[in-house]
């Protein structure tokens, strides 16, 4: 049994696997496991770079209303960030996939095994992206080991939290005050186009945007931006099959996979510590980081 | 050609909606199904904890995951 994605012959059941690896990535750090998902499906089984980001967006419709259902009763975090943010992510995920469908379409370098343009555009812009999220990551395990007192859900203002431009929007539940309404749109404005161009969810953007950027505290954090997550997934995906950049029977074979694997993912999470945790969700981002890098230098050389 | 006659463009277009239309209705039927059967395991494997004397079992919900210690 195959699937065949512009004229490419992909067998269903290695893409099964690869489901059920991201649905366990997904399962067990809480993140939806599309940075990975995308360089697999495009390194690996070759499939167009554009049709591995629409399908992997596609895919995430059906993880992120489940997040959506799950998470919603523990009414944590600021949904006001959900709602200003979303004016700036839905236009965002529309420019991302003009910009995705300008860059494939840019011709191909003159050197090497003369890759796309666009392809080494996308995958530089990735491997930066994960890499920053993988710096965070680690540094912010070490630093939580070597804390003698957990941090607790109190906000820590971030730089974000503190650029002075009017007007300006109280985020109560999160203990934020006077948060400039303009730089939350635009901030949702870059994560959509991320979200446009390279396929990605939440777990590698918008997390270590309210973290790092915002100063929240991870429970928090996690309880803000899901229905902004599921809304810009969507979003995406009619854009993206708009474009004609989704392959429904790609997205959905991935899903099957990733519904089993998610379940036992979560399950391997109550034996692991969190600090653990946290080290192999940044090994796991390095790790993709140096599949896209190599196959970029075996693309240029 | 596929859509020949004098309607074929409108028919075209109605097949390219509706695929857009399958492709975030058919992964968010999948995605309800699938929160629906964990739902019906988890509470399931509450219950029969409960029956078997074990109280304090571990709900999966309680599992903490990365993007709350990231």
């Amino acid at each position: 049994m195959h699937l065949t994605i512009d004229h490419h012959i992909i067998p269903i059941l290695p893409v099964i696997l690869v489901g059920m690896f991201v649905g366990y990535i997904a399962g067990m750090f809480g993140v939806g496991g599309g940075f990975v998902l995308t360089p697999v499906l495009n390194i690996v089984f070759g499939v167009p770079i554009q049709i591995a980001i629409g399908s992997a967006l596609c895919q995430k419709v059906g993880t992120s209303i489940a997040s959506f259902l799950k998470y919603r009763h523990y009414k944590r975090g600021e949904p006001r960030f959900d709602w200003v943010m979303m004016a700036g992510s839905v236009l965002g995920v529309d420019a991302g996939t003009r910009l995705l469908r300008y860059v494939v379409t840019m011709g191909n370098l003159g050197i090497g095994k003369k890759p796309a343009i666009g392809l080494v555009a996308i995958e530089i812009v990735y491997a930066l992206m994960l890499s920053l999220t993988a710096w965070f990551t680690i540094r912010e395990a070490i630093r939580a080991m070597r804390r003698d007192t957990p941090r607790g859900d109190a906000t820590i203002p971030g730089p974000l939290a503190k650029i002075r431009i009017p007007p300006y929007i109280d985020l109560p539940n999160v203990q934020l005050k006077q948060v400039s309404v303009p730089v939350m749109v635009y901030v949702g404005f870059i994560l959509g186009v991320l979200s446009g161009l390279l396929g990605i969810g939440g777990g590698v953007a918008f997390m270590p945007v309210l973290l790092y950027g915002y100063g929240l505290s991870v429970r928090n954090a996690a309880g803000t931006g899901i229905l902004l997550l599921f809304v810009t997934v969507v979003t995406g995906t009619i854009v993206q099959a708009h474009e004609g950049f989704v392959s429904l029977p790609l997205a959905m074979t991935i899903l099957i996979g990733s519904s089993i694997g998610s379940q036992l993912g979560a399950l391997t999470t109550h034996h692991l510590q969190n600090r653990v945790l946290r080290l192999l969700f940044g090994g796991l981002v390095l790790a993709t980081v140096g599949m896209i890098l190599w196959d970029l230098i075996r693309s240029l050389v | 050609m596929l859509f020949g006659g004098p309607r074929g463009p409108s028919i075209a277009r109605m097949e390219h909606i509706l695929y857009i239309a399958a492709c975030v209705i058919v992964p968010m039927v999948w995605g309800l199904i699938v929160v629906f059967v964990s739902n019906r395991i988890d509470t399931w494997a509450k219950n029969k904890r409960g029956a078997d004397g074990h109280g304090n079992a571990v709900n999966r919900d309680d599992a903490m995951r990365v993007e709350y210690h990231i």
